[in-house]
């Protein structure tokens, strides 16, 4: 009797859990239909315009060459990330940077709604309003992945934005676009561009080696030039103790490939490079047609590489249970001497390093060569980091391009005496001390900076922008480190502002990218997912990690590796490659 | 006697062993979560603190508390919490203490019956929800939290079932005695069902404190969240592909110990709550059992 009861309690609670967990997560938003096209709340597109001064310098659109006489009201949806700090009292929709965009050039941005962009949120939001049938705001802006912003440029809700870039981008931005052949390809469709990029500074993407050089000097180690060497240097790393604890416990170099062998951080694919391609993109075979790396020969190679630094404990034996943090995570306690990644690894995750293992000291690295003597890298991003999209109905369409101008021709790169030389505004992302110096560090002089809700960050009204940072200048960047590399002196506020705020070996590191730039491979396929992408895509991509994974474990035979290949190319990949290289010659025949 | 035999000490001990193991397997990830929020950052950041911190401090926690947002969505879940309890318990009893009748009492009690049982059965899914929430204007308060979710039919059910097994003789009794439906069901129903109200509320006190996903969807300004959803926006890993290169940006992204201090305040209430309500939940949602 006692039992029964306590049985059926326990039934009858697992039973109520599961009907709450059923009911939690109602995550079919793609199955869904749009059932009924809502209609949609007033979003009240652009506000009134129409009244025109009738001034003489007064355009049709209502701009005086500096500001829109009447201002103009811009409707979009904002993703709030992670680096927006605001002061107290002030909000996404009342703060500094929106009084000064409405005050300084008339655009009075308006949201329909604000979400905290973590766990793809904004993604989700955006993604219910398509399949809802909402009516979309006048401005779109979407970093991420190109299968949502296909999304969007398939609803037919954004116009061919092609002749206002042509007619009202600045100079600033048509030379940032042009310096990438290749810019509009992934949102061309019929020859019309539908969307806006946002540009981003460029080879900020790239990889590079960074070894422990307390280690390396420790063991008297020469850097790197060849994939042998480099073994040699691993091997040490993990036979000759550099920690000096007396045990067998470090690694050779941090990875992680539970997601993918083309990471963005404890990367492996560049040893895949060492072997003449890269896997998980389309690279550029001999006779100028795309082929997928992670079938190509030179990956079987890579993987047997690979075996042996498994087997010899190089790698940790839980890489496959990695991603790019887990992989990063072994190089920052200490336990593994080497990591391939990006050159701005000094100013995070490295700092975590420096604190747990006291005396730690590392370093950029160009990657070695292969065998062959080939290296080849990621690309990194290709100076596009996101999309704008502009409603067919929106009053004023050029307002975007006039916002965005402003940021290229006052803050991308200010002069010297300008408006933003320091930073934004005052009392926000800078201050003046009493002896005419700049400070930036809220937490020491909080009373220059005041209203902070918490002092341990920047508050930076640059990224309340519309176009997620002001306005970049793609070459900037690394044209400033490697010039700052090269020990000149920093002469505008630009770099000045790197050479006060960038670590020695974030520099150093620039300029190994710069110098190694032509080891770069580029993914060639940039369009929207094909038919048999969509479809395949996901079996073809476990096929292969699971192939990789055994035989990297030694569970299989490396010989796996040419049967797997057959089998991807049965079960769509042949396809695919087909579809791909038709969308290539297409697109690059215009 | 048979509880003395060795058969069934071997059984109580065996029980025991894995109901322990259970116990370990929960209470481990509260610790781990404990030590991080009580650990410095670096180490935390690189997987090296297991069930003791490393390097004992409290900044997280105060860092946590001074934290506007989280106050803000502490609160609103407090509020979300109590409104949304106090709603599911009224429409659950109401419906339960009516749809517990025969047939014969209550004409159409059939057609109601099968009426929210097919609710239960079939939704319409995520996305007609949030048109009929959208048309409705709630998008943006926090009815659309409560709202939606208001009938919960299975406890419903449970409820009911827990009505109907009352002797009917009490019932009698009492209508004998002049009361009405109101009386019946306040003074006499709801006392003897208290073990399975106070069950029914902690389902409810847990659901409504830890649901996020509605928060996401409905609510169109992330001041207005409520906590599990704000918890799960700075939870969650972000997607670090994207960084720029700015310094200022990258310093502030390890924040790993004040994510589990936040994490912990936010499972504190639910702690809080549930040993006063446990003990009814024995008796709580007993289907069926005698009671004469």
């Amino acid at each position: 009797m006692q039992l029964k009861r306590v049985s059926s309690v326990l039934l009858v609670s697992a039973l109520a859990f599961s009907v709450t967990a059923c009911s939690g997560n109602g995550n079919n938003a793609q199955n869904e239909p749009a059932a009924t096209k809502a209609a949609a709340e007033s979003t009240n597109a652009g506000g009134n315009a129409s009244a025109t001064n009738a001034a003489g310098n007064v355009d049709e659109t209502g701009w005086d060459g500096s500001k829109y006489v009447e201002p103009i009201t811009l409707t979009t949806v904002k993703g709030i990330g992670t680096n927006y700090f605001f002061k107290n009292g002030e909000t996404m929709e009342n703060n500094v940077m929106q009084s000064y965009m409405k005050d300084n050039l008339g655009i009075d941005v308006k949201y329909d709604w604000i979400v905290t962009d973590t766990n793809d949120a904004y993604k989700t939001k955006l993604r219910l309003m398509l399949s809802s049938g909402e009516k979309m705001p006048d401005v779109i802006t979407y970093r991420g992945d190109m299968e949502t912003v296909n999304m969007l440029i398939d609803s037919g809700q954004f116009m061919d934005i092609g002749d206002l870039f042509d007619k009202y981008a600045g100079d600033n931005y048509k030379k940032g676009v042009e310096l990438n052949a290749d810019t509009w390809l992934p949102v061309t469709r019929d020859g019309q561009r539908m969307a806006l990029p946002v540009l981003d500074y460029a080879y900020n993407d790239d990889m590079l080696l960074w070894l422990r050089q307390d280690w390396m000097d420790k063991l008297g180690l020469q850097p790197p030039k060849t994939l042998a060497d480099f073994e040699a240097i691993m091997d040490a790393f993990v036979n000759k103790d550099p920690d000096g604890n007396g045990k067998k416990d470090t690694l050779g170099i941090a990875t992680g490939f539970k997601n993918t062998f083309l990471g963005w951080m404890g990367d492996i694919s560049w040893l895949f490079g060492d072997y003449g391609t890269l896997p998980g993109q389309w690279n550029k075979s001999a006779d100028g047609t795309l082929t997928y790396g992670s079938i190509d020969p030179g990956a079987k190679q890579a993987l047997a590489t690979l075996k042996t630094w498994m087997d010899k404990g190089y790698i940790s034996k839980d890489s496959g249970l990695k991603d790019e943090n887990g992989a990063a995570e072994l190089f920052t306690k200490g336990q593994a001497g080497a990591l391939v990644g990006r050159n701005w690894m000094p100013d995070w995750p490295f700092g975590d390093l420096l604190n747990n293992v006291p005396g730690a000291k590392y370093k950029g690295y160009p990657l070695p060569a292969g065998p062959d003597g080939k290296i080849g890298a990621q690309s990194g991003n290709p100076s596009v980091n996101g999309w704008m999209l502009i409603n067919k109905d929106a009053k004023n369409p050029e307002a975007l391009l006039r916002y965005y101008n402003f940021f290229f021709d006052n803050w991308a790169n200010p002069e010297k005496g300008s408006e933003f030389e320091n930073g934004f505004a005052e009392g926000y992302d800078w201050a003046k001390l009493p002896d005419g110096t700049i400070t930036k560090d809220p937490q020491k002089y909080p009373d220059l900076f005041p209203d902070y809700a918490d002092r341990t960050h920047l508050v930076e009204p640059i990224y309340y922008t519309l176009t997620f940072e002001g306005a970049r200048q793609p070459s900037l960047y690394a044209d400033t480190m490697s010039k700052l590399a090269n020990g000149e002196a920093p002469v505008t506020p630009y770099e000045i502002q790197s050479a006060a705020i960038r670590k020695p070996e974030n520099i150093e590191a620039m300029k190994i990218v710069l110098e190694q730039k032509d080891i770069r491979m580029k993914n060639y396929f940039q369009g929207p997912l094909t038919e048999t992408m969509k479809q395949k895509n996901e079996l073809l991509n476990k096929l292969i990690n699971q192939t990789y994974s055994k035989i990297i474990y030694g569970q299989s035979p490396i010989d796996e590796f040419d049967t797997m290949v057959d089998n991807w190319k049965k079960s769509g990949g042949d396809q695919i490659t087909k579809e791909v290289n038709d969308w290539y010659n297409s697109a690059s025949s215009k | 006697m048979y509880y003395k035999t060795t058969g069934y000490r071997l059984f109580t001990v065996l029980n025991y062993c894995i109901l322990l193991l259970a116990g370990i397997l929960c209470i481990l990830p509260i610790i781990h979560i404990l030590a991080i929020s009580f650990s410095a950052s670096a180490p935390a950041n690189s997987h090296l603190v297991g069930l003791w911190p490393v390097d004992f401090n409290i900044e997280s926690y105060t860092k946590t508390l001074n934290n506007p947002n989280f106050s803000r969505a502490f609160v609103i879940s407090l509020g979300r919490t109590v409104l949304g309890t106090f709603m599911t318990m009224s429409v659950i009893i109401l419906a339960g203490y009516a749809l517990s009748k025969d047939a014969s009492v209550f004409k159409s009690r059939n057609i109601y019956a099968w009426y929210f049982v097919f609710t239960m059965l079939f939704t319409g899914g995520m996305i007609p929800s949030y048109i009929v929430v959208r048309n409705l204007h709630l998008m943006d308060t926090i009815w659309a939290l409560v709202l939606p979710g208001a009938v919960q039919v299975f406890n419903m059910i449970l409820l009911m079932n827990f009505f109907k097994a009352t002797p009917k003789e009490m019932e009698e009794a009492a209508l004998i005695d002049g009361a009405g439906h109101f009386t019946v069901l306040f003074r006499v129903y709801l006392p003897l069902a208290m073990p399975s109200i106070a069950t029914l509320s902690l389902f409810s006190i847990v659901g409504n404190w830890n649901a996020w996903f509605d928060g996401l969807l409905y609510i169109n300004n992330y001041r207005n969240y409520p906590l599990a959803t704000f918890l799960q926006t700075i939870i969650v890993q972000q997607d670090f592909s994207k960084l720029n290169p700015d310094v200022n940006e990258l310093k502030n992204i390890s924040q790993r110990t004040v994510k589990a201090a936040q994490i912990f305040i936010g499972i504190l209430p639910v702690l809080i709550v549930y040993p006063f309500l446990q003990r009814f939940f024995v008796k709580g949602i007993v289907l069926g059992a005698i009671k004469e």
